[in-house]
């Protein structure tokens, strides 16, 4: 052994750890050793968590972001490249059993209708979308006023220009004999062979024509010749142009034609939004006894009346069940003009709410697991179950009643049963029902939850994800309501692991149904 | 050496590297730790951008609203001197002296143009264009931009008091005079500059930033509050009459679209700041605005406004009450304010829309850096 390693007792120096420092040596290393594991096993905890946290803060970040992709985007209602299967609502049907009084075919459009054929070609070969036809084209059986007419100087003022002016008593419109005049007759909606066109002609008093009660009766038959011109075709309108005056003066019964064209193509939702703010939603048209007393639909069930001359309360709310036709009871829809004064969303929206329809995802068409698993999810509740019977995809049938269709709030600032002859409990609503049959009826908060899970979608950002991964999911429901078009989102996170559950709920402002529609080239091309 | 003395010193090694060995581990989670907090904020970011910017979607529609009928009034330089005609001030037809005020985007006396020549408004009282210079907002083809900091204090800015005259209402007070009466003892709302109430109130007086109380109350503070400074804004384009473009911006560039535009403002544009050269904004340094630029949120939309309002009597089913009281004998729409139904007279709560209406909002797409119309493509006017 080298001199070098020995010490001065003469031993080895490695041999000179007695037990006590082995002891304490070892205690000190493993002390240290386990201080040091420990705080790796912590920090390794510490980063884990705090990976876990930022990967749920970006998948919130990410939910916010899809929902306020579709508050501008509407993929959920109608995906340009989705083809036919996700742009349903761009369908549309001609009534099944109905045949118009007048000869004409009836088609009801839903709000992503094509209004022309030129828009309808124009998505099939621009932007992927599938042909659907046209719900409101000049010269055909819906072509009420020729169309569509975006024109921002037509809609942009309501006093000057006389192609917006409402023509009718408003005070005088509920029980009216119409005994200040008949100034309707001055907007009467119509097509282009109607004509002459009878006006007035009650019979019952109980539907609101009180001219007998005056020793009235049919006011008469009144030519109106041929049907003008659309406005753009009388003065060439370009944008920035002069206006010529025929395109104020020449064309009565345009703004009728517009409201009645509206309804009929894109629903009421979609009519409203289209419609100058604070619109009076009516038109009159000519005179025919409603369905079930001996008359029929005339172009559309809103022109349903016992007194046609005077405007037509187009969202009415009450008829009898035997005014519908067979096996569809939810075309219930319209009558009662005059007794039941023309209203404003002011009115309409006070005790109503109106939806749309998201077809791609929903929280109520729930026809697979998963479809339920995402409607869970992005409603943060259990699914309410479809009842036996329900709950599969829509038929177009059914989206034309929801677009025409409103949930029914319940509250006291409108107590309808009570109100002149009309009994609540004689007349059906076309409110949100279960969608194929009248009764029982869903009112209150079932209704409410209803119209809730009708009209909001249910998209999962993650449906594939490991089985302790969060999930995230997405909900956007529009409505009308309160005079105020609404769109609510709502971002649900929920945590398997933690159990964590977080849920963001906020309105956003964006593209308008409008604006969609333009976005598609649903509209045709816009003169401004 | 001997086994067990390398063994030894072999072991005190192995406790160094170990504890080193995680010592390392810790530093480099402590980084992961970091580097992850950093990217998750990265992410928050983005979702704050988009919130700001589609806020400045909603102040956009506003100014759009207000600015086919407001604003056209006296500057604040004006404000200083006694009205007269021809400064902010039109002249009525019994010669007093109106704030000048335009009529909408549309004005409803001149819809068809004829009586404008071909002017597009907004006009004011008597048919005169507010349009200081043709092509500039807010003709057709004007752009403004409007940065959206905060002021320090914003002009003519009142104070924030809820109640200047308190009912008196503790039962210890009830010997007062005053108890239980509403006394108009202070007026209410009063300025946020101080003008020598409850004393002599002089427009004269001069306030703790050394100028006239009342030149200090109408110009207030431009200053910025400097949390609030190059977060968003907004620039509008006017399409045509009532049909605009809206840039919604969640960043630093002001509203600028790019360097060139800094230097050499558009003619058509209406407040950009720092013009007629807005480079020393950006520290005259373009790779500093570029970078701005590229971490700025940006969102365009198409809006359209409408004339539409809703008076304050539009309430039809009220008439029907009237009629059923009155045996169905008469009609009647109950007047602005009326008290004698309680619960069914309208104010001015009821009118929500007393400037017009937004028709319709569409987003547009975005292509380097331009919006993209979905008929005629690439847009560059915006």
């Amino acid at each position: 052994m080298p001199d070098q390693v020995r010490g001065a007792r003469g031993g080895a120096l490695c041999a000179g750890y007695t037990l006590i420092e082995l002891m304490i040596a070892i205690g000190l290393g493993s002390a240290i050793v386990l201080t040091a594991s420990a705080s790796m096993r912590l920090a390794a905890q510490a980063v884990t968590i705090a990976e876990r946290m930022s990967r749920n803060n970006e998948l919130l970040a990410s939910g916010i972001s899809q929902a306020l992709d579709e508050v501008d985007y509407w993929k959920e209602y109608d995906d340009p490249q989705g083809g036919a299967g996700m742009q349903r609502l761009r369908a549309s049907e001609a009534p099944p059993g109905i045949t118009s009084a007048t000869g004409h075919a009836l088609l009801f459009g839903l709000p992503f209708s094509p209004f022309s054929p030129s828009a309808a070609n124009g998505q099939s070969s621009g932007s992927g979308g599938a042909n659907f036809p046209a719900v409101w084209a000049a010269g055909s059986d819906q072509g009420f006023g020729y169309g569509w007419q975006d024109d921002e100087r037509l809609w942009a003022i309501s006093a000057d220009n006389e192609l917006t002016w409402w023509t009718g008593n408003i005070a005088e419109t509920q029980e009216s004999d119409v005994r200040f005049g008949h100034y309707s007759i001055f907007g009467v909606s119509r097509m282009p062979n109607e004509n002459p066109v009878l006006i007035d002609g009650g019979k019952w008093g109980g539907l609101g024509a009180w001219q007998p009660r005056n020793g009235g009766g049919q006011y008469g038959m009144v030519p109106f010749g041929a049907e003008p011109p659309p406005p753009t075709a009388t003065g060439g309108v370009a944008p920035l142009q002069a206006i010529p005056g025929g395109y104020r003066h020449g064309t009565p019964g345009w703004l009728y034609n517009q409201i009645h064209g509206l309804s009929n193509a894109i629903g009421w939702y979609g009519m409203m939004e289209y419609l100058p703010a604070c619109a009076i939603d009516c038109y009159a048209t000519q005179y025919h006894q409603e369905p079930g007393n001996g008359g029929g639909w005339i172009s559309s069930p809103a022109d349903s009346t016992d007194s046609a001359g005077r405007p037509i309360y187009l969202i009415q709310t009450f008829s009898t069940v035997s005014w519908g036709y067979p096996n569809r009871p939810y075309y219930n829809l319209q009558a009662f003009s005059p007794n039941w004064c023309p209203h404003s969303m002011d009115f309409l929206t006070s005790y109503t709410a109106f939806g749309l329809l998201p077809v791609n995802h929903n929280c109520y068409e729930l026809t697979t697991a998963a479809q339920s698993t995402q409607a869970t999810s992005a409603r943060g509740i259990a699914a309410n179950p479809p009842p036996a019977g329900q709950g599969t995809a829509l038929t177009t049938d059914q989206l034309v009643f929801f677009h025409r269709s409103y949930g029914r709030l319940n509250c006291d600032d409108m107590p309808v049963g009570a109100w002149g002859t009309n009994n609540s409990a004689s007349f059906v609503e076309p409110q949100y029902t279960q969608g194929s049959t009248v009764s029982p009826m869903v009112t209150g908060p079932a209704e409410m939850t209803l119209f809730s899970e009708r009209t909001s979608t249910a998209d999962d950002l993650l449906p594939l994800r490991p089985a302790n991964w969060p999930d995230i999911a997405v909900s956007v429901g529009r409505y009308l309501r309160l005079c105020r078009f609404s769109t609510q989102a709502t971002v649900r996170f929920s945590d398997p692991v933690s159990g964590e559950q977080v849920g963001l709920a906020f309105t956003a402002m964006g593209t308008t149904l409008r604006g969609a529609r333009r976005m598609r080239l649903l509209d045709g091309n816009p003169v401004q | 050496m001997s086994l067990a003395c390398a063994r030894a010193r072999r072991r005190s090694g192995t406790i160094l590297i170990i504890v080193a060995g995680f010592c390392a581990l810790l530093a480099s989670l402590t980084i992961a730790f970091m580097l992850k907090i950093r990217s998750g904020a990265d992410a928050t970011e983005v979702v704050a951008q988009q919130t700001q910017a589609r806020l400045m979607l909603h102040a956009a529609c506003c100014y759009i609203l207000e600015a086919g009928r407001l604003g056209y009034g006296p500057s604040r330089a004006q404000a200083l001197a006694p009205a007269s005609a021809g400064v902010g001030m039109t002249s009525g037809q019994g010669g007093e002296l109106q704030v000048r005020e335009g009529y909408g985007w549309i004005d409803v006396r001149s819809a068809d143009l004829t009586s404008s020549q071909g002017d597009h408004g907004p006009f004011d009282q008597l048919m005169n264009s507010v349009v200081a210079q043709k092509g500039t907002w807010p003709d057709v083809g004007g752009i403004v931009i409007c940065p959206m900091y905060r002021w320090t204090r914003p002009p003519y800015a009142i104070k924030a008091t809820v109640a200047y005259n308190p009912i008196l209402s503790d039962p210890a007070q009830s010997g007062d005079p005053r108890y239980g009466r509403p006394l108009l003892l202070n007026p209410d709302p009063q300025p946020a500059v101080a003008n020598g109430w409850p004393g002599t109130v002089s427009d004269a007086l001069i306030t703790p930033a050394g100028l006239p109380s009342w030149s200090d109350f109408v110009n207030g503070v431009p200053q910025p509050v400097p949390s609030s400074q190059g977060t968003a804004w907004f620039r509008v384009y006017r399409k045509s009459q009532a049909t605009f473009i809206i840039t919604c911006g969640a960043g630093g560039t002001f509203g600028y679209r790019d360097w060139g535009e800094v230097l050499t403002p558009s003619p058509a544009i209406t407040g950009a700041p720092g013009a007629p050269n807005g480079a020393a904004q950006f520290n005259n340094d373009r790779g500093f605005f570029d970078a701005l630029l590229a971490s700025e949120v940006r969102l365009w939309y198409e809006v359209r406004w409408s004339g539409g309002v809703r008076p304050l009597d539009f309430r039809f089913e009220e008439p029907k009450w009237w009629w059923q009281l009155q045996n169905g004998m008469a009609y009647r729409t109950y007047p602005v304010n009326a008290s004698q139904y309680p619960g069914w007279c309208r104010s001015n709560k009821f009118n929500p829309n007393p400037l017009g209406t937004i028709s319709f909002i569409q987003r547009l797409d975005a292509q380097g850096g331009q919006p993209v119309d979905p008929v005629t493509g690439p847009m560059t006017l915006w």
